[in-house]
């Protein structure tokens, strides 16, 4: 059996997993999130990029060649009622 | 530079060119996608799930819509991949008494096109989706919405086509598309496509690049008339399933049918916010709702964002204690009289298939049929697709 | 909206450096910063730092948060506390989290000093408790008062690794071993040698295999690596331990940087993904100025140097001095000081111990 383990912690994405979108033709970061949704948990990539980006440097994709991801508002999470800013016992 | 033929050539990795993609590897023939990135990296990724039958104007719209749901009910063992299809069901929902009337005509319409709708009994609409405000006085219900992850979905496109031949170039940027004048008598080589890394001879080219369209088009002196319409979304943490049916505010079409009841005074209506949520399988919500022409920006506002956020807990008051981890936006391709562009063009067995705003998901599997049957057949008989050609917006008076 | 000359996000050395710098010149600085207390990382670092009298040397940590904050205090620098910065916009807008409310803030400059987070080492059993960055390890044992676990294993020998277990041994945890990768220890020689006197092993050119447990952490087995990091079949060891510590790099926080479209490069030495930044630490944007761990992970006192340029800059470019060749030989100064830090090992200097 091939070596697997949890590389998203948030959406539980695994490592065999993360290959086969490379073997389906995901070589960013940006397009592993894509085709397997590593990245788009509560922390938003933070703790796994730096995983995945070993991952694809393994398979001859060198991160020197593509962009970062896009980064979008609210870069932390953020509860609604903060956001519209009704009070709330905190 | 590799050189090499294709039966057919499909430009655009989103849903629309996914699904052209397969459709007419079915019919036989073993034609090549080319994606200038990745699959989903315009609108098809930057999108909710909802298939959405109730939002549509009877007519042409109604009818795809009604077609395409029924292919995706098979899809998914057609396609013997997992697309995430879940037939949820949809809401219409109402908060203001003057609107209750517009969308009862719009449904008694809808009804009578063969849409399985209705408006839901008032002490039946917060038991059809607990959590829902009060404000809430009326709701129109549908059990055919449903919903599908246009990121498997695109992907269980490609992977059928490959099966039956296609192949999918990614990372290719079409450079230019001539019509090659060397054909030495042969028809086969009619148009010549040239990438970063290839160049194809080809019979037939389809462009299904969404906004890209415009761009494709110039390459051969066409104007194709599809701009952009950004729509933003907000995606919360995963919740426990609490929303259960795909759902939309009715401002979205009264804004439509019958504007002047719809204040134009507050910031909502002025961005044209009215809120769409829906909850995806892994317990994600999406919340969106707004249409805005800022041209190809894809970041998001914080104006707009925080409108979003207000109308979710405005109609639905727990999603208050969520938490919003990303918004995102997708530029939704759009044409002048917001119908769709599938269509042959001046330029031989050169194809369009786009401008389908933010329907693209909804239609994806009806519109692969449509065009197989256009390129293959040279005329459609699933739908009259006379009314969505490109000389509409050129043969006027 | 409230309008500012100047906010700077991230109260940390590089924050607290560049809004003294740019306050002294007149600018007022309103720094923002997610945390309840200020300091960044300064405060869990209660060893004394090295590198020339100038950036206090000799100086303990938290010995230099308080000074940075008492030099804050004397110029008017405002620190706004419990600020998530969640958003910047490309007309200088700031979205903010203030206290669990939402409010935006508008200004003319923005140095951007977000520091860094822990980078993870991914091997089976990585997602079990007891697995933790050193930088969280040091978090619990400096700041709470709390021993992470009793037998520890760190993962890395770097700064960050041999300081954080000379830490936990003054914290009285047993460390079992230092591990490393690599063929030879990658943090200072001081640092490794008082490690080895108190018997602390060093294993080089071994790495994590697995971890095992079945609701924690109870094992670690290790396995040797060859010179291309490739893992050489029975070579495994293990050691019987509660918690895993990673001090495995840094990587920048470049969230905001690349919500308003500033250029980022690769560096892999610098920790990944960094902002593309002039000899003014400006952004390929013009108002918005990075420095600090997030243009590159370096020591505390080049962040604090870097945010020294930055608010100079600053003052300048919003006219409180005026750009002549004074200011000019000043930046220069700041910048002779960064290249003489940054000398002595291949990118960063010998500064922080």
């Amino acid at each position: 059996m091939k070596e697997d383990y949890v590389v998203c912690r948030c959406e539980e994405i695994t490592l065999q997993e993360i290959k086969s979108a490379i073997k389906q033709g995901a070589i960013t970061l940006d397009e592993i999130k894509k085709y397997t949704r590593a990245g788009m948990g509560l922390c938003q990539g933070r703790i796994c990029s730096t995983i995945i980006i070993e991952i694809l440097k393994e398979h001859g994709y060198l991160p020197q060649y593509s962009a970062p991801p896009h980064s979008r508002i609210p870069v932390r999470p953020v509860k609604i009622w903060e956001y519209i800013g009704e009070d709330q016992d905190v | 530079m590799y050189k090499r033929f294709a039966d057919a050539i499909i430009i655009g990795g989103g849903v629309t060119g996914t699904a052209i993609t397969y459709y007419l590897s079915k019919t036989g023939i073993q034609p090549i996608l080319i994606e200038e990135s990745n699959l989903n990296a315009g609108a098809s990724g930057a999108c909710d799930e909802g298939i959405v039958l109730q939002s549509k104007h009877t007519g042409i719209m109604l009818d795809m819509v009604l077609k395409s749901a029924k292919l995706y009910k098979t899809l998914e063992d057609e396609l013997n991949y997992p697309i995430g299809y879940r037939n949820v069901g949809g809401m219409i929902i109402i908060n203001e008494e003057k609107y209750i009337p517009v969308i009862e005509t719009f449904i008694k319409k809808q009804q009578q096109q063969g849409l399985n709708i209705h408006m839901l009994h008032p002490s039946d609409i917060h038991k059809q989706q607990p959590g829902l405000s009060k404000k809430v006085v009326a709701s129109a219900f549908s059990k055919d919405d449903c919903n599908v992850y246009p990121f498997k979905l695109t992907l269980g496109y490609v992977e059928a086509a490959k099966r039956l031949g296609a192949k999918v170039l990614l990372h290719n940027r079409v450079n230019n598309i001539t019509i090659n004048k060397n054909t030495l008598g042969d028809k086969r080589r009619e148009l010549r496509i040239t990438t970063n890394e290839h160049e194809i001879l080809t019979p037939i080219v389809v462009d299904a690049t969404g906004c890209g369209s415009r761009q494709i088009g110039k390459m051969l002196g066409l104007e194709i008339p599809v701009f952009p319409s950004r729509g933003q979304i907000v995606i919360t943490e995963q919740i426990p399933p609490l929303i259960k049916h795909q759902i939309m505010d009715a401002k979205f079409i009264v804004a439509k049918h019958k504007p002047q009841l719809v204040e134009k005074n507050n910031a909502l209506s002025n961005l044209n916010v009215g809120l769409t949520i829906g909850q995806a399988e892994t317990g994600n919500t999406l919340i969106g709702g707004c249409r805005e022409q800022v041209g190809y920006n894809t970041s998001t506002s914080f104006s707009t964002i925080r409108e979003i956020v207000k109308n979710a807990a405005d109609f639905f008051p727990f999603m208050k204690d969520v938490s919003i981890i990303r918004s995102f936006a997708g530029l939704r391709p759009t044409t002048p009289d917001n119908l769709p562009i599938l269509s042959q063009t001046p330029i031989p067995r050169f194809y369009i298939a786009s401008g389908l705003g933010g329907d693209g998901l909804s239609l994806s599997p009806i519109v692969g049929k449509i065009m197989a049957d256009l390129i293959m057949k040279g005329n459609c008989n699933i739908v009259d697709i006379s009314q969505l050609s490109l000389d509409r917006f050129f043969n006027i008076g | 909206m409230r309008k500012v000359n100047l906010v700077v996000v991230g109260a940390g050395p590089a924050g607290l450096s560049a809004s003294i710098e740019a306050a002294k010149h007149g600018v007022k600085a309103l720094v923002l910063d997610e945390n309840h207390k200020p300091g960044g990382q300064l405060f869990k670092q209660i060893h004394k730092f090295f590198g020339s009298e100038q950036q206090m040397a000799g100086t303990r940590g938290y010995e230099i948060g308080t000074k940075l904050l008492n030099l804050a205090k004397e110029y008017g620098v405002e620190i706004k506390l419990n600020n998530r910065v969640i958003g910047i916009d490309d007309h200088n807008t700031l979205a903010i989290i203030d206290n669990h409310k939402y409010s935006e803030i508008r200004a003319k400059k923005i140095i951007l000093c977000c520091g860094a987070t822990e980078k993870p080492l991914a091997f089976p059993g990585w997602t079990l408790p007891g697995v933790m960055g050193a930088g969280a390890a040091q978090t619990l044992v400096n700041i709470h008062r709390v021993v992470p676990g009793e037998k520890i294993i760190m993962v890395g020998s770097g700064n960050v690794g041999l300081i954080v277990t000379y830490h936990l041994l003054q914290a009285g945890v047993k460390v079992k071993a230092i591990i490393d990768a690599s063929h030879k220890i990658t943090g200072y020689g001081v640092h490794a040698a008082k490690i080895k006197r108190a018997g602390i092993p060093i294993i080089l050119r071994y790495t994590v295999n697995r971890a095992m447990g079945t609701n924690q952490v109870e094992k670690v087995e290790l396995i040797q690596v060859d010179k291309s990091f490739n893992k050489i079949p029975c070579t495994q060891i293990s050691f019987d331990v509660d918690t895993i510590c990673l001090a495995v790099g840094l990587s920048p926080s470049t969230e905001l940087a690349r919500m308003i479209g500033c250029k980022l490069y690769y560096h892999p030495k610098l920790g990944g993904y960094i902002p593309m930044v002039n000899q003014y630490m400006q952004t390929t944007i013009e108002d918005i100025y990075a420095a600090g761990d997030m243009t590159g992970i370096e020591e505390a006192s080049i962040a604090m140097e870097e945010g020294r340029l930055a608010g100079l800059a600053c003052a300048i470019s919003l006219g409180y001095i005026s750009d002549n060749a004074q200011s000019q030989k000043a930046l220069e100064n700041i910048r002779s000081n960064l290249s003489q830090l940054r000398m002595g090992n291949g990118k960063g200097g010998i500064i922080n111990g």
